[in-house]
């Protein structure tokens, strides 16, 4: 089990590693992204340029550089081309920004998604069915950003049943919080409310026709226990799945939609920001974190799988 | 009839319990294809919505032929200055402004460029969906841009399928080291944050073009975010049909190809692939309503169709800016999406349902 | 500098010589239009308030060393002072320079090359260090060692060759003299400068105490020595400014003593969020520009507490004259008659006046010009007799800026419709000047603005039309213009002693360059001078809003 959690862990650092040496590849030879030019301003001499270059190690090959790079966002040296803030302190900003909205809209997905997917799947045919499916199909369907300036604009502009955007911090005013999330925890939880309550009503009803359902029956036990002690929690077990990687991603990068949209402060606002002035490093440390939560979450899932089923740990 | 009431008894026999559904008439000697298809055909609300979807697809890849005709501009024709007649009357198309100096030397405004909103067809088809900042021409804007959208979602979906495909069965058949590369791959794709990735790449690519490997296309050609957003999505499609070719591997009926001498190729794809057709098909739509929407979202960022081109995303973006006095400009795009990918969504599925028989519940019609 | 709403710091040519005639006791001359209010600095005082809240577009930096935005440039008036400045007033008198750390306007040599001042006795920074003589050159070497873009300014000063050539190590400016005993500064000219004295009022030249580490300050920035002092800066998201405690009222008799207690600033770029805090009267100034599509809601709703101004900025199109279509005069002159300049300020929403000239209508320099008619059919004629029909033109423009976008837009439906082949690239706002500055794009035609630096016409023409000011990278000539007479022209304008810096003969001249530039030569399109907005809340009286020439002064604010 050890050297089962060490080899995934191995494998963790080394996709990251990967991650971060194609994203520099990517942005390494862009015209317009020469960070000393940019860096040097207005009047600057050759002198200027020239003396930047060299202390940001641009003259030395690309490798080098990546190294370099590397080091300084472990240590926490890693500037921004644009303005020379440091790229973690920014990130460590937006954490609060971004964790809350995706926290808050995961827990209002996976619950409504959820109570979705059991009424649909209990009245399976009939007209709440129906409806719930119609309206998840719809949920499913619409481009997250959309939603968020459609609602933004009818709620919060032309009425002002909700805030104008913007985010206010737990610590100074947790109703405020609460009340400015709100919003956004809606447009982004509708998307995976719909997907989920989908799949889980179509889980539930093929688990419903397993064998060792109709054996429970068999056996006497009466639909209800049934039902939550053999059909939900198996049904469940693919949900939370897909619910592990869905926040991750979420966190990694999902949110950075509904935070331009809301002005929303938070990383994927800032790798927004950085990608709109090709400006490599933050978006090196956006990326990174983003990659860190994909990993570390599906590794948490590998684990718990193999930890479940002794077959999965010897492959 | 299928059973829609879990309080029923649950039947045991598959081929009996289709059998009735069928109305009685035997099964046997026709093919699943055959009866898949005779089930899609019995689904109105699946059929109805693909040709919802077709339509649109037409409607909009047709647009260089008849939308010139209907609202008299091109989608990139701008026309500040211009007016047009509405019932009888003269409006501006673009509202005018100005700035003059009052009595002592104050600067006064008069506050303009709002464009005109959607006219119907009060002024002979001019603006139907009204205009945008420009005075460009919404409705044939949307037009042209779902041109683009579709264009780049549909074929990044098939060129998805196609490499994903070709991954999967090189993976699942030969195994060991080509699978482990493979594999690790999907993981270093699915690993990056699937948004970053696209407008990484996307804004990367835009700005200079692709000019390697005897390639050479512009910043703003639209194989870009083609192939972008194709590349983002071969992990969702490919680890699942690996998972099933590895599985179907293991069957007699492949053991038994392969030990009388059959080359890799055959069996590939005569025996491995026709069994995976029917969760490439059902996942295909669910790939291509996701392309477009993530075509949107890039286009949306910058990062995705590139101006001049106008695409479903680009307009919402423009949209947003004018939201309070020209809501539709944002509004219309997005009920565009909506319509095809819910369309797509729905024959979705009705083609799941058609293809996969153990699902006992339909929605009966 | 580049227009307000840009990302990072902007662009520069490596223009050497930003040389500039001095301006001597001259007052701002005849200037016939006045911006917007007409209360002069006096007659605010007093009217004193404990807090002051204001919504604030996002900046580049807060260190007067390094920031080259009007975000910034807004807040340091009252911030950091240099040597001189510019007075606390609109219209005509803001372009007045005065004496602010020095006692009095320095003593000038008869040849126009030694500067002597004496700074006030007394004075001291926030962080309660006496201002000295030796803060001066301090600062600038500051500048150099931070690769400002500032520091081009300083190229006519004796000796700065050495900070030219290695910024980052240099220590010392041979031509800067500081006697701290004595509280004199004395400064070298290579060359006689008719805006020399504009270069020491702006926030690049604003004193900071010596050792200052020479690295971009943020939380806080570096010590004040004005009336206030910015005691907190969140990056893009908010700061505090507090009354200097180390100030003595009326030190410094030329800078306002300043109305707010505190001013507390919340940053965005969200316009609409910006301007609804004024609206729910959670903030009292509102510094964003006023979302277009609601403006004329807002204007109908709280008529008085929306106040324009014009700013002293021109828009235009540059066209590369080293690369065709645009090498051909023709051509350029079709560009001309073919933009219709009334649309263009339509797409801004109507915040703008039309403009052929390059300078700003306020400027003593300006003499209209009336010019080119807005003529569809004689510019087609012209692409024609150019011999350029159907080449192939990309227009350059910023993508991320919905205004700017449109306008690039618009452009190329003109170019289109005249005769080209005319395609678009949309860039990012961070990355287009850099883009466009490089030689090696080859840009053919684009957008770009120019919003003053301060007002003269050396910091118009040297730096965005002057032939000897071409550079590889980084270029801000953007058209390449490179007339040998109107070289040697800019080239003796700038270097013109004090008491001939504005004088009529000058202005005349200045007015001449303009006029052949846009017509003989018709080197850029120039369209409109840009307007911006001052939203105010219920409780503040619009009418204590004093335009300077770094825009809306908080200090002389007031309660109704």
């Amino acid at each position: 089990m050890v050297a089962f959690v060490l080899r995934r862990l191995f494998g963790m650092l080394i996709v990251l590693i990967v991650v971060s040496f194609i994203v520099y590849v990517i942005f390494f030879k862009i015209p317009g992204g020469d960070p000393a030019q940019r860096l040097a301003g207005r009047t600057a001499t050759q002198g200027n340029i020239t003396a930047i270059r060299h202390k940001l190690a641009l003259d030395k090959p690309f490798y080098v550089q990546w190294g370099r790079m590397m080091e300084q966002l472990a240590t926490g040296k890693l500037i921004s081309y644009t303005d020379q803030l440091s790229v973690r302190s920014q990130i460590w900003q937006g954490i609060p920004v971004t964790f809350s909205l995706a926290i808050g809209a995961a827990i209002i997905w996976l619950f409504f998604g959820i109570l979705v997917g059991v009424i649909s799947a209990v009245t399976a045919g009939g007209v709440s069915d129906r409806g719930i499916t119609v309206l998840a199909l719809i949920g499913v369907s619409m481009p997250v950003f959309w939603l968020g300036i459609i609602l933004r604009y009818f709620l919060a502009e032309q009425r002002s049943w909700f805030p104008d955007g913007g985010y206010i911090p737990l610590t100074t005013n947790p109703a405020q919080w609460f009340y400015h999330l709100l919003l956004p925890w809606f447009t982004l939880a509708v998307l995976f409310i719909g997907f989920y309550g989908r799949v889980l009503r179509s889980n539930i009803l093929d688990t419903i026709n397993d064998d060792y359902v109709r054996t429970a029956r068999a056996k006497g036990l009466s639909p209800r226990r049934v039902m939550v002690k053999h059909v939900l929690r198996n049904s469940l077990i693919p949900i939370v799945t897909l619910f592990g990687l869905d926040f991750a991603a979420v966190l990694g990068g999902g949110a950075i939609l509904t935070e331009t949209v809301y002005e929303l402060h938070g990383v994927g606002f800032y790798a927004r920001t950085a990608i709109g002035n090709l400006d490599l490093p933050p978006l090196m440390g956006v990326t990174l974190f983003g990659a860190f939560f994909i990993v570390m979450f599906s590794t948490i899932v590998d684990v718990v799988y193999a930890w479940l089923d002794p077959r999965i740990r010897l492959q | 009839m299928a059973s829609t009431d879990t309080g029923a008894d649950f039947t045991l026999d598959t081929a009996a319990e289709l059998a009735a559904e069928e109305g009685g008439r035997g099964i046997e000697g026709k093919s699943p294809w055959f009866l898949a298809w005779r089930r899609l055909r019995r689904n109105w609300v699946g059929l109805g919505a693909l040709a919802v979807f077709l339509a649109i697809v037409l409607a909009c890849l047709l647009a260089p032929v008849y939308a010139a005709h209907v609202s008299g501009m091109s989608p990139n024709d701008t026309n500040v200055g211009g007016t047009i007649t509405v019932d009888g009357k003269t409006v501006d198309v673009v509202s005018s402004g100005g700035v003059t100096t009052g009595p002592n030397g104050e600067i006064q405004v008069k506050a303009g460029g709002v464009p005109i909103g959607p006219q119907w067809w009060h002024a002979g088809g001019q603006y139907v969906l009204g205009a945008d900042s420009l005075g460009r021409d919404i409705a044939t804007r949307i037009l042209y841009g779902g041109r683009n959208s579709l264009q780049v979602g549909i074929i990044s979906a098939v060129i998805c399928a196609i490499f994903s495909i070709m991954l999967a069965l090189l993976a699942g058949y030969f195994g060991g080291a080509s699978d482990w590369i493979i594999s690790r791959s999907f993981d270093l794709i699915w690993a990056f944050p699937v948004i970053l990735l696209g407008i990484a790449l996307g804004t990367a690519l835009a700005v200079n073009g692709f000019h390697h490997f005897g390639i050479n296309l512009s910043g703003s050609s639209l194989w870009i975010p083609t192939f972008v957003i194709s590349i983002v999505f071969i992990p969702y499609l490919a680890r699942p049909l690996r998972g099933q070719i590895l599985s179907l591997r293991q069957s007699e009926f492949i053991d038994a190809a392969i030990s009388q001498g059959a080359n890799p190729m055959r069996v590939m794809f005569s025996e491995l692939l026709p069994n995976i057709a029917s969760t490439v098909l059902v996942l295909f739509t669910l790939i291509v309503a996701s392309t477009i929407l993530t075509e949107a979202a890039l286009s949306f960022l910058g990062a995705g169709v590139q101006a001049p081109n106008p695409s479903w995303g680009t307009l919402i973006a423009a949209g947003q800016n004018t939201i309070q006095t020209a809501p539709w400009l944002g509004i219309a795009p997005g009920i565009a999406i909506v319509l095809t990918v819910l369309a797509l969504n729905v024959f979705g599925d009705a083609l799941r349902d058609a293809l996969d028989p153990r699902a006992k519940v339909r929605i009966e019609h | 500098m580049r227009s307000r709403k840009r990302w990072s710091s902007v662009l520069g040519a490596a223009a050497v010589v930003a040389v500039l005639a001095v301006i001597a006791a001259g007052c701002g001359s005849s200037n016939k239009k006045s911006a917007s209010s007409t209360s002069s600095s006096g007659s605010n005082s007093g009217k004193t308030f404990d807090t002051l809240h204001v919504v604030w577009g996002d900046t580049d930096y807060m260190d007067p060393g390094l920031s080259y935005r009007l975000e910034s440039w807004q807040l340091f008036q009252n911030i950091y002072e240099g040597l001189v400045t510019q007075k606390h007033a609109s219209g005509a008198d803001s372009t007045t320079v005065i004496p602010a750390l020095a006692s009095a306007l320095p003593t000038v040599s008869s040849d126009a090359k030694n500067y002597k001042f004496t700074l006030r006795k007394g004075l001291k920074y926030s962080n309660g260090k006496p201002v000295k003589a030796s803060d001066f050159p301090a600062t600038i070497i500051r500048d150099f060692n931070m690769n400002s873009p500032g520091v081009g300014f300083y190229s006519n000063i004796v000796g700065s060759e050495g900070c030219e050539k290695n910024p980052t190590t240099c220590k010392s400016i041979s031509g800067i003299i500081a006697d701290d005993s004595a509280g004199t500064v004395e400064i070298k000219l290579q060359k006689p400068q008719s805006d020399f004295l504009y270069v020491l009022s702006l926030p690049f030249s604003a004193l900071v105490p010596k050792g200052t580490p020479a690295k971009p300050l943020t939380n806080p920035p570096p010590p004040a020595n004005g009336p206030y002092v910015m005691t907190s800066y969140q990056p893009h998201k908010s700061f505090v400014i507090k009354r200097n405690p180390n100030y003595k009222a009326g030190s410094i008799p030329t800078v306002p003593q300043g109305n707010p207690d505190v001013v507390i600033g919340t940053i965005t770029d969200d316009l609409a969020a910006s301007a609804q805090k004024v609206i729910s009267g959670s903030a009292d100034y509102d510094e964003n520009l006023l979302p277009t599509d609601r403006l004329s809601t807002i204007q109908k709703k709280y008529g008085d507490q929306v106040k324009f101004f014009t700013t002293p900025s021109t828009y235009y199109f540059f066209m590369n004259q080293r690369t065709p279509p645009f090498d051909n005069l023709k051509a350029r002159m079709a560009v001309n008659y073919g933009i219709d300049r009334d649309q263009l300020v339509k797409i801004r929403g109507g915040l703008g006046k039309t403009t052929q000239n390059f300078l700003p209508p306020t400027y003593p320099q300006y003499k209209k010009i009336d010019f080119y008619k807005h003529d569809v059919a004689k510019a087609k004629q012209l692409v024609q007799q150019s011999g350029t029909k159907g080449m192939k033109v990309t227009v350059y423009t910023i993508g991320d800026d919905e205004i700017d976008k449109a306008t690039g837009e618009y452009l190329q439906g003109v170019l289109k419709e005249i005769g080209w082949n005319a395609g678009i690239r949309e860039l990012a706002g961070g990355t287009y000047f850099t883009v466009v500055g490089n030689q090696a794009t080859k840009a053919q035609i684009g957008f770009t603005d120019w919003f003053q630096d301060y007002p003269y016409p050396t910091d118009w023409f040297g730096v965005l039309q002057d032939g000897t000011k071409i550079t590889e990278t980084h270029n801000n000539n953007n058209s390449n213009v490179n007339v040998p007479a109107v070289n040697k022209e800019i080239e003796r304008l700038s270097h013109l002693p004090p008491d001939q810096a504005k004088s009529k003969e000058t202005n005349d001249a200045w007015a001449k360059l303009d006029h052949d530039l846009m017509v003989k030569y018709a080197s850029q399109v120039p369209y409109l001078n840009g307007l911006l907005t001052d939203f105010f809340s219920k409780r503040m009286d619009p009418s204590c809003n004093v335009i300077t020439n770094f825009y809306s002064d908080f200090s002389q604010y007031c309660l109704k």
